[in-house]
């Protein structure tokens, strides 16, 4: 056991190095550096080129690359070009906001799935299973902007339940306790319904398909056989065999917590990783890629880590 | 004011607008209409966050730029009269400024009663001390060759400071003012070489008609009125609260519902929406941005001014111009904006004259030949790639109707998009044919870093490769010329130069659209910026 968590972590540990370094490589050879995008008329030219100088990007790559590393190895990730600032102290700010917004869309998103895929089960091929199959494909299929713009419009503009955009309102900024958690729990349900509305539909088609070839097996044939109400076989019997699909998919799902649903978060301006990483991205802010980078990556990792050890305890007969 | 290049991403989104409506602080005693009222809060729509209230660490955003000034102060203000004359000044923190006889020393009186936000008094020190950060190198402050002719600020006494001077040249007054005057009392805590990366946000001191109550990272910036403004009872808003919001629907939608009250840059495909609002007026004035393609002039293709020129004439610019701007911009026809002091009113307008355009290639032999109309000359076809920035539907627009237009007398154009950041590194670096780009000009008329040969100093923005010796003479001449009409002699000279060899095609001069609440008043919206008089706002729930 010991060995094989030190094994994963080492090649974890591996594939964040590999995974930054690639980064390094594609960012800085990508046409264009951080001091292109200085073209403000009263800027004069020659401030491109200073600035080039000052931030080391005139220095070969190799050079670059070895002062980063060193740099990174010992914990420090840099500072941000473009917010000046340490890199650690930028995602640390937007990180918590992307995890909250994305950890309750991905519940509801399972939550949800498991729902609708037990109802469907309920008639294999009824009316109510094609419709459910209909519906959640087609909200499988929708563009999230577009869900997420027609949330905006229906329960923000047209009925004024919950607010547009944002994390918190100006007055929930400045306030505190009950009345601060109250106006991020509203400013919540739009975006996290958005993430959820998406979703739900892979993990009820992945759930249905599951679920029904378990619906089959001799333990729950043996088992209804025992007295075992139809929805007790599913639930007690079926479920938890049919859920195993869904750890990986999960864990698959772990880099979207962390770096974020930038449509979501554009649409709902929401202040998370997602736009953080996609302005750096355009900005070629390469301390700031580079620490989201790791971020992400170490998400993956872990996020493996942690569907492989789930899988142990769901099923006795892996072996770690 | 800093400006920069604006991408108008014109997504249409639509929106209903109903509810949600804001309730605005409203005064006890309704005083009679056009009084000033005192309170209120104002939210403005921004795209993107601010990176730091320092304008010595700032690389100059438009929006970081307009909220700095108005949590710091300049000397005087640049007035948006240069339509007339090179740009004049009013007081600011100075009340008054004179020149010595020969020219090469300011002085500048301070006012008495100015004081940062601590109570602390602004004083000469504070002055000279800007100028030290300004000049440093481990500052490194994007616009220090802004200084370069300045050699000294000394002290005279607290109140007064003079400006020395290496020569006497036409722009001194606003090299001066450039930047903002900082608190020697707290940034010269922090010592120059952590400049770049020390975070100034906590415990702000600010010297503006506003201060920083509160900024959410990628969420909110809050100004408040600060009480120890040196012009009472001003500024009449108590606050101006920054709202990130990176659409544009977004932005539109919240102002449409009032919970936004002004919205900056409203895209001219938008206008109309706002137009129909009873809630919102548009503002619309000239912007300093104008479009232009360039042609590179080191392709073998482009090199020939006959061929640029028919390239101009074959392309129906009225016709784009109106069908990318909805009547919201006008035709541009040389690199001096037609609202500017310089600009040279007896310029030609090439008219839209295909068969004029097919003559000029034929004389520099690109004739009709083979089965594909496409001009040929030799064994070369006339084909190219017109690219323009990933996301710009305008511009999007504009290439495809360039497209149309020079298929019509057999030239080939493949329109590319390529992401921003990419596309100025090609610009940068030759590696392009055409470019629909824009660009948005300084109040200061100087037209050595786009249109001088390119190397004879550090920097350049002419990626077209464009040289001409004789406009080299001209623009360094009237650099220098001290004399007003001289000057503008000068200029006339030089714009005539470049429309004679059409480096590039104009295209159009870009008005900027605003959307405000009707309820904001006093607002005077202009290209200066859009919070050139801030403090004379007021809000009006009438």
């Amino acid at each position: 056991m010991m060995r094989w968590a030190l094994l994963r972590i080492g090649a974890g540990l591996l594939l964040v190095w590999v995974v930054a370094t690639a980064t390094f490589a594609l960012v800085s050879l990508a046409p264009g550096d951080a001091a292109s995008r200085l073209t403000d008329p009263r800027i004069p030219p020659a401030a491109r080129e200073r600035w080039r100088r000052d931030f080391g990007l005139d220095r070969p790559l190799p050079a670059r690359y070895a002062s980063w590393l060193g740099s990174a190895v010992t914990g420090d990730l840099g500072t941000s070009w473009y917010y000046k600032r340490k890199v650690v102290a930028v995602i640390g700010e937007v990180l918590p906001n992307t995890l909250l917004l994305t950890s309750l869309g991905l519940a509801l998103e399972l939550a949800g799935g498991i729902a609708l895929a037990l109802v469907q089960l309920r008639r294999a091929h009824g009316t109510g299973d094609r419709l459910i199959t209909l519906a959640t494909l087609t909200a499988f299929a929708l563009p999230t902007f577009g869900v997420g713009l027609g949330l905006i419009s229906l329960f923000s503009y047209r009925l004024g339940l919950f607010p547009p955009s944002h994390m918190l309102s100006v007055a929930g900024e400045t306030a505190h306790g009950w009345a601060r958690f109250a106006d991020l729990l509203k400013h919540l349900v739009l975006p996290v319904t958005a993430i959820g509305v998406t979703g739900v539909g892979a993990v009820a088609r992945y759930l249905r398909g599951s679920l029904l070839d378990e619906r089959l097996e001799h333990y729950v044939l043996a088992a209804r056989a025992r007295g075992c109400s139809p929805r007790r076989a599913l639930v007690a019997h079926a479920l938890p065999n049919a859920l195993l699909p869904l750890i990986t998919m999960a864990g698959m799902s772990l880099p979207f917590l962390v770096s974020g649903s930038l449509i979501v978060e554009v649409v709902f301006s929401w202040p998370g990783m997602g736009q953080v990483m996609y302005n750096a991205a355009l900005g070629r802010d390469l301390p700031l890629l580079l620490g989201g980078t790791i971020v992400a990556t170490a998400a993956v990792v872990v996020g493996n880590l942690l569907a492989d050890a789930a899988y142990a305890v769901a099923d006795p007969r892996v072996r770690l | 004011m800093k400006t920069r290049l604006r991408r108008l991403a014109a997504l249409t989104v639509v929106l209903v607008a109903f509810g949600c409506r804001r309730e605005p602080p409203t005064p006890t005693l309704p005083p009679p209409a056009d009084t000033p009222l005192q309170g209120g809060s104002v939210v403005v729509a921004t795209f993107a966050d601010v990176t730091t209230f320092n304008d010595y660490q700032s690389a100059g955003e438009v929006i970081e730029s307009e909220i700095i000034d108005l949590l710091y102060p300049t000397l005087m203000v640049e007035q948006p009269d240069y339509r007339l004359h090179p740009p004049s000044f009013a007081p600011r923190l100075a009340t008054s400024w004179e020149f010595s006889r020969d020219g090469r020393a300011l002085t500048f009186h301070l006012r008495p009663d100015a004081h940062w936000s601590d109570g602390v008094p602004i004083t000469a020190d504070d002055v000279r001390f800007t100028f030290t950060a300004q000049k440093d190198p481990r500052v490194g402050w994007t616009d220090m060759e802004l200084k370069d002719f300045i050699t000294d600020v000394q002290v005279v006494d607290p109140l007064t400071v003079r400006f020395v001077f290496s020569s006497a040249y036409p722009y001194q007054l606003m090299d001066a003012n450039d930047g903002h005057i900082v608190p020697a009392h707290a940034f010269g805590k922090v010592p120059f070489e952590t400049w770049r990366t020390a975070d100034f946000e906590p415990g702000l001191v600010t010297g503006g008609p506003f201060r920083l109550a509160g900024h959410t990272p990628q969420q909110t910036i809050i100004l408040e009125r600060d009480p120890n403004y040196w012009v009472a009872p001003r500024p009449y808003l108590d606050r101006l609260v920054f709202r990130v919001l990176p659409e544009i629907g977004s932005q539109l939608g919240q102002l449409l519902a009032g919970e936004v009250q002004l919205v900056p840059v409203v895209p001219p495909a938008e206008a109309t929406r706002i137009q129909g609002s009873p809630d919102v007026r548009l503002v619309e004035f000239p912007s300093r941005t104008y479009g232009l393609v360039f042609w590179n002039n080191r392709d073998p293709l482009f090199a020939d001014g006959r061929v640029r020129r028919a390239l101009s004439l074959a392309i129906n610019r009225k016709a784009l111009v109106e069908t990318a701007f909805q009547g919201h911009a006008r035709l541009s026809n040389g690199p001096v904006l037609s609202s500017m002091w310089a600009y040279n009113a007896t310029l030609p307008q090439l008219p839209y004259d295909p068969g004029q355009a097919t003559d000029l290639l034929a004389q520099a032999g690109w004739r009709p030949a083979g089965n594909d109309a496409t001009l040929r000359r030799g064994e070369e076809r006339f084909a190219f790639d017109l690219l323009y920035p990933a996301g710009n539907t305008m511009r999007q627009q504009m290439a495809v109707l360039i497209q149309s237009d020079l298929a019509r007398i057999g030239v080939q154009v493949r329109p590319v998009q390529v992401e921003f950041t990419s596309l100025i590194a090609r610009l940068e670096s030759g590696h392009y044919e055409a470019v629909i780009w824009a660009w948005t000009e300084a109040t200061k008329v100087d037209l050595t870093a786009l249109w001088a040969t390119p190397g004879q100093t550090e920097g350049t923005d002419n990626y077209l490769g464009y040289s001409n010796p004789e406009l080299d003479r001209v623009i360094a001449a009237a650099r220098q010329e001290t004399d007003l009409a001289g000057a503008k002699a000068l200029l006339d000279r030089a714009q005539a130069l470049i429309v004679e060899d059409q480096p590039v095609t104009f295209l159009y001069e870009a008005n900027q659209l605003a959307g405000v609440s009707r309820h904001v008043r006093g607002a005077d919206i202009n290209p200066a910026s859009v919070f050139f008089n801030v403090t004379d706002w007021y809000w009006d729930p009438r």
